[in-house]
């Protein structure tokens, strides 16, 4: 693991264990939607998993 | 990406079928075509970003005008008539076709109508020959296999290609780096999670009480007046650089009239001269202030050494504080029962306890070593003191100077335009007039920029407290608390992903600067050191003395720079899709790509200087070259340097419908191909000729 890596890695570690569980989920969803130029319903995605992280 | 085959039908001035095979060798990876200007060379270019975007280069006039007049005129009542091009690449190791179509059906009254706006369609063909639709929208698929926002970086317009080093190409520049380096999902991250944290903020105020919808309410306030501010800026910024470039169109007119040649000619020199001046009053002038912030205490510091120094003297005198002799010397005296002077030291003896007094004065050694070392760090700090005061004298010399010659390049221009004023014909004193009127907005915007962007930073410092105000205000209710608390991880969320963002883009722009420089270093015969600055903006610089100052580019060297930076985007593409097949994804989308680079003419504005430079590096710059000449630009010296990396080459032939045209050819290897010649009728059109190499000959 490069220097940067390490660096990312910190930042994640120090949000909060919620922030950090939003963050892993996100970056699914927007993996996921990727190959489409404009995605349709993400932002209600999100809301979702928000809710669902912060209960 | 590896290009195969374009074929192009009706489209602009391509009359029927063309078919253009792309070199494939990677030791002859260039695909060459010669055309005169106005013959296709830019229609080429186009073929491709419209065939994959959609989209066409600024040089490219009337986009609508897609179909071929000549086929237009051709075809009979209720016939259709199609525009196309069709693109053959491969991409990890399938074979893929794009087709874009455009087509109008000429009705009973000779009116077009149109049957398909751009259409594109996409398939590819696995091993054994089958053909498969792609099973997602063509512009997905293309974006994926070569996102959009880099393909003006492998298919442009060489002659335009400078404009990479303008203010106005810096946000594109961020934007590419970021594509490249595959952040387009933290991108989308850190934009949909600001969309469902409004949301949030919706319901946050359905419950919360009136002081915290207060809160909400100012902080709403600052995010639009921040919004506003970046727009002002942006468009104080772009009046600047319109102002600007009217003001290069006049001079560039102006050398052009026989009145005012010679003397416009004498200002363009004077005024690439001033720029070089501003350009060192700024490299002088941030070289102060660096001075000063790590060096400035020097100067206020200089009574307080001369006051320590004779305090400490004053004690040393007395005796308080040991002498600057060693304690050990004088016991060795003792010891030896000798003195210096050759007196006997005997013990109880009066000329012994003399020395032994000396040895008591003495005092202990590290006292005697505190006071060696503080001798000389003052000593030191007076040295980088005078030597601080001598490199300011130095400096402010220097500022002066240059200043005294902007000042006296001011007055020569000015005098100039006093003289085009005078001896100039009505349209010379009317350009005049208009550049200076101009010359005086370029300077306003630059002062209200400045002041905007002061009136920005405070706005985002509001914003910033006004946030962090609404996240700790207490909330009654469980509702209420549920929400604030989401709203928090969502910004929290949001924070993380624009840390990551701004990593990631460091990180890729320092490696973007390390290839810059390798890339440049072998193109450029000039001693100059290419430099991706932390806010994108390409540069020069030149080394003089110990600092690196930005040199005031010519069109020359911003067309090199600005190659090299494409070279150094298609090596960092590359680099990037090497590791993603080697490693997981991890925080990162895009996996990179190798890229073919397809250029319109590269060696435009060049001398001969930089153009075998830039010949010798093309092929370099990419697995796959496709490049478009004319023969002014590719014969000579160009065709020497390539040759060896030359594995296809076409004509364009042109046919003009303008009388009294004599005809052209171009001769390539003892070929002969025809290049320009009168198309006997009222249309123009063009055709693609295979030149076949030596090797395809024999």
């Amino acid at each position: 693991m490069n220097d940067t890596q390490n660096e990312i890695q910190q930042i994640v570690k120090q949000a909060t264990p919620e922030a950090q569980k939003l963050i892993a989920q996100v970056f699914e969803l927007e993996r996921a939607k990727l190959f489409m130029s404009a995605p349709m319903g993400i932002v209600e995605q999100i809301l979702v998993t928000v809710k669902d992280v912060v209960r | 990406m590896k290009l195969r085959s374009l074929t192009i039908q009706n489209f602009r001035q391509f009359y029927g079928n063309q078919v253009i095979r792309f070199a494939t060798d990677a030791a002859k990876n260039v695909t060459i075509l010669y055309g005169a200007n106005g013959s296709g060379k830019t229609t080429l270019l186009n073929a491709f970003t419209w065939c994959l975007f959609n989209a066409f280069t600024p040089a490219f006039e009337n986009p609508n005008h897609l179909i071929n007049e000549r086929a237009w005129n051709e075809a009979e009542t209720l016939e259709e008539v199609i525009a196309s091009v069709r693109l053959e690449f491969e991409h990890e190791g399938k074979v893929y076709n794009v087709i874009r179509e455009h087509s109008m059906q000429k009705a009973k009254q000779g009116e077009p109508q149109l049957i398909r706006d751009s259409e594109a369609r996409m398939w590819h063909t696995d091993e054994t020959g089958r053909q498969s639709d792609v099973n997602k929208l063509p512009e997905d698929a293309i974006n994926q296999i070569i996102p959009e926002r880099l393909h003006r970086f492998f298919f442009f317009d060489g002659e335009r290609i400078e404009q990479l080093v303008k203010p106005s190409a810096y946000e594109e520049i961020g934007e590419a780096i970021k594509t490249v380096l595959g952040l387009t999902i933290i991108e989308r991250a850190i934009k949909h999670l600001g969309g469902t944290a409004k949301k949030l903020e919706g319901e946050l105020r359905d419950v919360s009480p009136p002081d915290l919808q207060l809160i909400m309410d100012e902080r709403e306030t600052l995010v639009r007046l921040v919004a506003e501010k970046t727009s002002a800026i942006r468009n104080e910024d772009d009046k600047g650089l319109a102002a600007k470039e009217e003001i290069k169109a006049i001079s560039a007119r102006l050398r052009t009239l026989e009145k005012a040649k010679e003397l416009q000619e004498r200002r363009d020199v004077l005024e690439s001269d001033f720029e070089e001046g501003r350009i060192r009053i700024q490299s002088i002038r941030s070289e102060l202030s660096r001075k000063f912030s790590r060096d400035g205490h020097l100067a206020f510091s200089d009574s307080l050494y001369s006051i320590a120094l004779q305090k400490l003297e004053t004690l040393r005198e007395r005796g308080d504080l040991p002498t600057p002799l060693k304690r050990q010397f004088v016991q060795d005296l003792l010891d030896r029962a000798e003195c210096i002077c050759g007196s006997e030291l005997l013990p109880d003896t009066e000329k012994y306890r003399h020395v032994a007094l000396w040895r008591d004065r003495a005092g202990n050694e590290d006292v005697e070593q505190v006071w060696n070392r503080l001798a000389a760090y003052t000593a030191e700090f007076v040295r980088a003191r005078d030597e601080f005061y001598r490199d300011l004298q130095n400096r402010h010399l220097d500022l002066a100077d240059v200043q005294a010659a902007q000042e006296r390049r001011q007055t020569e221009i000015s005098a100039i335009d006093r003289e085009l004023d005078k001896r100039g014909s009505e349209e010379v004193r009317d350009l005049g007039q208009k550049r200076q009127v101009l010359q005086q907005q370029v300077e306003e915007s630059i002062g209200q920029s400045s002041v905007l962007r002061q009136e920005l930073r405070d706005l985002e410092e509001r914003q910033r407290d006004k946030e962090k105000e609404q996240q700790t205000k207490e909330v009654e209710g469980q509702k209420a608390k549920l929400s604030q608390k989401r709203l928090r991880i969502v910004q929290e969320a949001r924070l993380v992903f624009g840390r990551i963002l701004e990593i990631r883009t460091e990180e890729v722009r320092v490696k973007l600067d390390r290839r810059l420089k390798d890339i440049y270093r072998k193109i450029s015969f000039k001693p100059y050191t290419p430099e991706l600055t932390s806010d994108f903006h390409l540069e020069l610089l030149k080394t003089i003395g110990s600092n690196d100052e930005a040199v005031a580019k010519g069109q020359g060297e911003n067309q090199v720079l600005s190659l090299a930076f494409v070279g150094a985007i298609a090596d960092l593409a590359r680099e990037r899709y090497q590791e993603s097949i080697t490693k997981e994804g991890g925080l990162t989308s895009f996996q990179g790509g190798i890229y073919p680079i397809v250029m319109d003419s590269p060696f435009g504005s060049l001398d001969l200087g930089y153009q075998k430079e830039v010949a010798r590096a093309i092929p370099e710059l990419a697995p796959q070259v496709v490049i478009f000449v004319s023969k002014s630009q590719g014969l000579g010296v160009v065709q020497a340097e390539l040759a060896p990396k030359v594995g296809e080459r076409y004509v364009i032939s042109y046919s003009t419908p303008k009388p009294n045209v004599t005809d052209e050819t171009i001769e390539l290897d003892r070929q002969v191909a025809p290049y320009i010649s009168a198309s006997g009728n009222t249309y123009e059109w063009a055709e693609v000729k295979e030149v076949p190499l030596a090797k395809d000959r024999n």
